[in-house]
C-alpha cells in the first residue's frame, strides 16, 4: 500500500458552480494540504438571473457552516416549499412538496389508501395530505423542528435565490475557506507529452501548475474542449430572463406551462425572476457529456451537463458531482478506476435527470409520444399505471414522493392499488385519510405567513448589493 | 380510468417445504383477507431438502411482519443464534476469517471506519485485525450473545443477528401459522399439470386418486426440479457452472460435540467446502463439491470423516446446478425456492431469496387478468438479486491464494463477471466499495470477504489525511476499549438460549 500525494486543484471558470466546487472542495481538502486556486476565463458563462435549489443543497451548506437564513437575506431569496405545475388548460394545475403526503400504513404506502378512498370519491387532492405542499399553497413557512416523530419535523425546503448574489456569496465563502483567485485571466492551457494538462498559462503571462483541473466554464469547455455527449430526447431549447414585481407567495416555484415550452416563476423577496423556456435550437443543449472526466480534467455544471431548467438541476447536479468526486478523491496511481466509476455515475444520473424532465412532458398534453421513451421511463410509467408502483433506479436526483407527487397530480392513476391496502375496512381508510388531513392542515395554519415572516426575523433582504 | 381488481379466487401452492410453507404464511396473513382461498399441495412421499438452516439478518424482517414471537419460534424451532460466518482455508490453508453481520466501528463524518483503519496500520504497530472493531465478530469469535440495544448511543446496538434453525421444524411452524388462518393444506401427488390450450396458463392439478385442483396462481415450490416451472411451462434455466463448479452436495446431521457457536463455519476442501451449522438439538453438516473435480465417495468420506460429533442418518446426496431459471413468473406460474434458481449455500441466502420473492410476489400481486408487466418486472427485480449475490459468492472462489488442487486452480484463474472486476478493481485502488442500492450485501459484507480472501486495496481514501495520526489512533483506542469491555459483560451464547428460548428437553418438536 502505498501513502498517497497532495497536489494542487486548478478550477477554471470564476462562475456559479465554480465557486460552488471551490468551496466545497478547499473545506473538504484543505486538511489534505491541498490547496484550491479559481481562475477566471473571459468566456465564463454568467449565473441564471434566479435559482430554485433542492433540500439535498442543504446538507452542503450545512457542511460549509453556512446559514440558511444568512444565504436567504444575502441573496434576497426566499424558503422553497413546493413546486406549482399548471398550463394554460388548468390554471391549478397541482403541486409536489419537499415531503412525503401521509404515512404508510401496514406495509402499504399511503397513496394506495388514497387512491382506493377515491375511488368512493373520498379523497382530496393528494398533494393536501403533503404538509410542503399545503403551507407553499398559502405562502406559509416555518423551518421543520427537530422532531422527526412529529410532523412539522417531517418536511424539507429548498431555497429562492438570485443567481449573481448566491455566485458572489459563494465566492466570499470559497475565498474564506482558504481558495484563492488567480491574479489574471486564462490564456491557454499547457499540456503534457501523455495529454494531461500540466499547467495554464494566465493573461499576464504567469504560469499556473497544477495536477488536477476541473473546468467549471460553461459551454466555453476552455481546457476540457468538445466532448462526447448525449442529448436529451426533447431536443435543445432557449431561456429568457424577465423581472417582474414580487409575488405574495413567496414559498411556492410556479412552473407554467406555455405553447412550445414553460415559465418557471421565482420569487425573490424584492422581485419575481422568470426564466423563459422554449423548445428549439437556441442557448441551452439540453446534453450531457458522456465522458466527464477525461485524463486529468474533470467537467463540472454547465460544462458537463446543459440540461433544460425543469426541476431545477443546475445546483443538484453539481453537488452530485463534488461528492462524488470526493468519494473517488483521484490523487495517487488509480485514477483510471475512479474516473470510470465517476464516469459511470455521473452519465447515470444526467440520464435519470433528463428522464424526469420527460417525464413531465409526457404527462402534460402533447408531450411525446410514449412509444418513443426510453425502456427505463417507459417501465417507470406502466408500473405505475399498473397498480401505483413507484420504480427508481441508481443515480436518480429525485425521490419516491416525488415521482408519485408528480404522476398523481398530473393525472396518471393507477388501474388499481396495492392489495395490502384493501386488508383494512372501508371506515378506517376514511379515518386513516381524515386524521392526515386534520394533521397537515393544523400543522399549515400555525405556520406563519413567509413574507411576514422573513421581516419579522430580519432576514428580508430589501436593498439590492453586494453585502447585508 | 380506475377499474376494481378482479382478484385471484384461489392461490395453490405446490411443495411443502420451507419456501411451501413460507409462501403460504405470508400471503394468509397479508393478502386475502378471506378473499382469496390458499391451498397447499404436498407429499409426505417427497422429501423437503429442508438443509438451508442458516439465514441471514434480513429473515427478522420476515418474521417480525408475520408477528412471530422471537423466543416462541427459536425454541420451536431448534434455533441458536448467528453472527456471522467463519469461512477457514478459503483465502489459502490454515487461514480463517469471519464474516460479521454488521459495521465495523464508527465512520467519522463522511469517512469510512475501515479507511481509518487501513492508514493506522501504516502508522502503528500490532494494529488488531478489523474484526476486532466489530461487535458481531467479537461476540461469534468469544462465543457470546445478547439480544442487540436499542439506543444508538450504546455499542450493542451495532449487533446484527440472524439464526440457524432446522428448516423442516420452521416449515412446520409456519404450517401451523398458515392454517390457522385460512390455508388449506391438500396431501397428495402432482401427476399432471394441465394448461389451458388458449394461452398455456396453468388451468389446474391432477392429483394421485383421481382428483383435481383448480387455481388462478400457481407458486412452484416442488425444489430443484420446477415440476410447474420447467416441467410443465419448459421456462429454460440459466446455467452458471462455469462460474460456480459445485453441482453436487452431501448432508448429514451429528450430534453436537459442544454448546453451540453464534456462527456457522464453512470449511474449504480441496474440491468443494463443508459447512457446520450449530442448532440447539443437534450440528447440521454438509460437503458442497464438484463432480467436475472429485466424485462422490471422496466427497462423502471428506464429510464423515470431519463430523465432530455421532451422526445422526445416513448421508443424504443432493444434486444442482448452479444457476436461475429464466423467468421466475412464467404466466401464472410463480417459482419461490429452489425451484427458481440455485445458488450454493455459502453465504446462506437461499432463505432470504424465497423471503425476497414472497415480498416481489405481494408488492406485485396480479389479478385474473396477469397484466404481463408485473412478471417482467418481478423477474427483473429477482434476476438481478440472483446475479448480485451470485457475484459476492464467486468472489470467495476467485479472490484465492489456493493453487493445491485442479478445483482451486480454474477457479482462481476463471474469467469473472465484468460487474465483478469492476468491484475488485475500486476495492484495489483505494479501498472503495461500491455497491447497487437495493443490493442485498452491503459495504461491510463485502469489505469482510474482501480483506478475509487477501484482496487489499493499494491505498487508502486520501480523505482520511484530513485527520492527523493522532486523532486515527484515539478513536480506533475508543472503539476498539468499548467493543472489548462490552464483550466481557455479554453472557454465552449458550447461558442466553438456556435462560430465554431454549428448546423443550424431548424431542417434542424434533423433525
Amino acid at each position: 500500500m502505498i501513502m498517497s500525494s497532495t497536489p494542487h486543484l486548478i478550477i477554471t471558470g470564476a462562475t456559479l458552480e465554480g465557486w460552488f466546487a471551490a468551496a466545497l472542495l478547499v473545506n473538504r481538502l484543505r486538511p489534505l494540504g491541498i490547496g484550491v486556486t479559481v481562475v477566471p476565463t473571459t468566456e465564463d458563462v454568467p449565473p441564471p438571473m434566479a435559482l430554485c435549489t433542492a433540500p439535498a443543497l442543504g446538507h452542503l451548506h450545512r457542511e460549509l457552516k453556512l446559514d440558511e437564513r444568512d444565504i436567504v437575506r444575502f441573496c434576497g431569496g426566499s424558503f422553497r416549499l413546493a413546486t406549482q405545475y399548471k398550463d394554460e388548460n388548468d390554471e391549478t394545475g397541482f403541486l409536489i412538496g419537499f415531503a412525503s403526503a401521509g404515512e404508510p400504513r401496514d406495509g402499504a404506502g399511503f397513496h394506495h389508501y388514497w387512491h382506493r378512498a377515491k375511488e368512493w370519491d373520498g379523497a382530496r387532492a393528494f398533494s393536501s395530505y403533503n404538509l410542503a405542499a399545503a403551507a407553499a399553497a398559502k405562502g406559509k413557512f416555518a423551518p421543520p423542528i427537530p422532531e422527526a416523530a412529529d410532523i412539522r419535523g417531517r418536511f424539507e425546503f429548498g431555497l429562492h435565490l438570485s443567481g449573481p448574489l448566491y455566485q458572489d456569496y459563494l465566492q466570499k465563502c470559497a475565498l474564506h475557506y482558504g481558495a484563492v483567485l488567480a491574479p489574471s485571466s486564462f490564456a491557454t492551457a499547457v499540456r503534457d507529452e501523455n495529454g494531461n494538462v500540466s499547467g495554464l498559462v494566465l493573461e499576464n503571462g504567469e504560469t499556473l501548475s497544477g495536477s488536477f483541473f476541473i473546468d467549471a466554464t460553461g459551454l466555453a469547455a476552455s481546457i476540457a474542449g468538445s466532448g462526447e455527449t448525449q442529448t436529451a430526447l426533447q431536443g435543445p431549447g432557449q431561456i429568457d430572463w424577465l423581472e417582474s414585481t414580487p409575488r405574495a407567495n413567496l414559498s411556492l416555484t410556479v412552473t407554467s406551462g406555455r405553447q412550445g415550452g414553460y415559465d418557471i416563476s421565482v420569487p425573490l423577496y424584492e422581485k419575481t425572476v422568470t426564466g423563459r423556456y422554449r423548445a428549439s435550437a437556441g442557448n441551452i443543449s439540453n446534453d450531457w457529456r458522456l465522458h466527464p472526466w477525461s485524463e486529468n480534467v474533470l467537467t463540472i455544471g454547465r460544462t458537463a451537463a446543459d440540461l433544460e431548467p425543469l426541476g431545477a438541476p443546475l445546483m443538484t447536479l453539481v453537488g452530485t458531482a463534488i461528492n462524488t468526486f470526493t468519494e473517488l478523491l483521484p490523487f495517487g496511481n488509480d485514477a483510471p478506476f475512479a474516473r470510470e466509476e465517476y464516469n459511470r455515475r455521473m452519465r447515470e444520473t444526467c440520464e435519470r435527470f433528463s428522464e424526469f424532465q420527460l417525464l413531465h412532458h409526457v404527462l402534460s398534453s402533447g408531450g411525446t409520444s410514449e412509444d418513443d421513451l426510453p425502456s427505463t421511463l417507459k417501465r417507470k410509467l406502466t408500473q405505475f399505471k399498473s397498480r401505483g408502483r413507484i420504480v427508481t433506479y441508481d443515480h436518480e436526483s429525485f425521490d419516491e414522493d416525488t415521482h408519485l407527487a408528480l404522476y398523481l397530480g398530473a393525472g396518471l392513476m393507477p388501474e388499481r392499488h396495492d392489495a395490502l391496502a384493501n386488508r383494512a375496512e372501508d371506515g378506517q381508510v376514511k379515518d386513516f385519510l381524515s386524521a392526515t388531513l386534520k394533521s397537515v392542515r393544523a400543522a399549515r395554519d400555525a405556520m406563519p405567513d413567509q413574507r411576514q415572516w422573513l421581516e419579522r426575523s430580519g432576514i428580508a433582504r430589501k436593498t439590492e448589493g453586494g453585502s447585508s | 380510468m380506475t377499474t376494481a381488481p378482479s382478484s385471484l379466487d384461489k392461490i395453490v401452492i405446490v411443495g411443502g417445504g420451507t419456501a411451501g410453507w413460507m409462501t403460504a404464511a405470508a400471503l394468509s396473513k397479508f393478502l386475502c383477507a378471506g378473499k382469496t382461498k390458499i391451498e397447499l399441495v404436498e407429499s409426505e412421499e417427497i422429501g423437503t431438502v429442508g438443509v438451508g438452516e442458516a439465514t441471514i439478518p434480513p429473515i427478522n424482517t420476515f418474521n417480525g411482519l408475520l408477528g412471530i414471537d422471537e423466543n416462541d419460534f427459536i425454541s420451536k424451532t431448534q434455533a441458536t443464534f448467528k453472527l456471522g460466518i467463519e469461512f477457514t482455508n478459503w483465502a489459502k490453508k490454515s487461514h480463517t476469517y469471519i464474516h460479521p453481520f454488521g459495521d465495523y466501528g464508527q465512520d467519522v463524518e463522511a469517512i469510512k471506519f475501515y479507511q481509518l483503519w487501513l492508514k493506522l496500520r501504516l502508522i502503528s504497530q500490532n494494529v488488531p485485525y478489523i474484526d476486532e472493531f466489530c461487535v458481531s465478530a467479537m461476540a461469534a469469535r468469544h462465543g457470546r450473545y445478547l439480544a442487540p440495544a436499542r439506543d444508538p448511543r450504546q455499542v450493542l446496538s451495532a449487533l446484527a443477528y440472524a439464526f440457524h434453525f432446522d428448516a423442516t421444524l420452521y416449515a412446520r411452524y409456519l404450517r401451523q401459522f398458515a392454517e390457522d388462518r385460512g390455508v388449506i393444506r391438500t396431501e397428495g401427488k402432482v401427476t399432471n399439470v394441465n394448461l389451458r390450450s388458449e394461452n398455456g396458463f396453468i388451468s389446474s392439478l391432477n392429483l394421485e386418486g383421481d382428483r383435481t385442483v383448480k387455481g388462478d396462481l400457481f407458486i412452484d415450490c416442488t425444489g430443484f426440479r420446477g415440476r410447474l416451472i420447467e416441467g410443465a411451462l419448459e421456462t429454460g434455466y440459466e446455467d452458471w457452472t462455469h462460474w460456480l463448479p459445485c453441482d453436487r452436495a452431501v448432508a448429514v446431521p451429528c450430534e453436537n460435540a459442544g454448546p453451540p457457536d453464534p456462527f456457522t463455519r464453512s470449511t474449504a476442501h480441496e474440491a468443494g467446502w463443508q459447512w457446520r451449522i450449530p442448532l440447539q438439538h443437534r450440528m447440521g453438516n454438509g460437503h458442497v463439491w464438484s463432480s467436475g473435480f472429485t466424485d462422490e465417495e471422496t466427497a462423502t468420506t471428506r464429510l464423515m470423516q470431519n463430523l465432530e460429533g455421532k451422526p445422526l442418518a445416513d448421508p443424504r446426496h443432493l444434486r444442482f446446478t448452479t444457476g436461475r431459471r429464466r423467468k421466475f413468473w412464467n404466466k401464472n406460474c410463480v417459482a419461490i425456492g429452489l425451484s427458481a434458481g440455485f445458488l450454493e449455500p455459502l453465504e446462506s441466502t437461499s432463505i432470504h431469496l424465497i423471503q425476497a420473492g414472497i415480498s416481489k410476489l405481494i408488492a406485485l400481486f396480479p389479478d385474473k387478468d396477469f397484466a404481463p408487466i408485473e412478471a417482467e418486472e418481478y423477474n427483473r427485480l429477482t434476476a438481478m438479486q440472483f446475479e448480485q449475490i451470485r457475484d459476492f459468492i464467486i468472489l470467495h472462489y476467485h479472490a484465492t491464494d489456493r493453487d493445491d488442487s485442479e478445483f482451486w486452480n480454474y477457479v482462481r484463474t476463471m474469467s469473472i463477471p465484468e460487474s465483478l472486476t469492476r468491484k475488485m478493481e475500486l476495492f484495489r485502488s483505494k479501498g472503495r466499495i461500491f455497491r447497487f442500492e437495493d443490493e442485498l450485501f452491503g459495504e461491510a459484507n463485502w469489505l469482510s470477504v474482501f480483506l478475509g480472501q487477501n484482496v487489499w486495496p493499494r491505498a487508502y481514501d486520501p480523505m482520511v489525511d484530513t485527520l492527523s495520526d493522532e486523532q486515527i489512533t484515539q478513536i480506533a483506542g475508543q472503539i476498539h476499549h468499548a467493543i472489548r469491555t462490552t464483550i466481557e459483560k455479554m453472557p454465552s451464547h449458550q447461558d442466553y438460549i438456556t435462560r430465554f428460548c431454549a428448546a423443550p428437553a424431548s424431542g417434542v418438536y424434533s423433525s
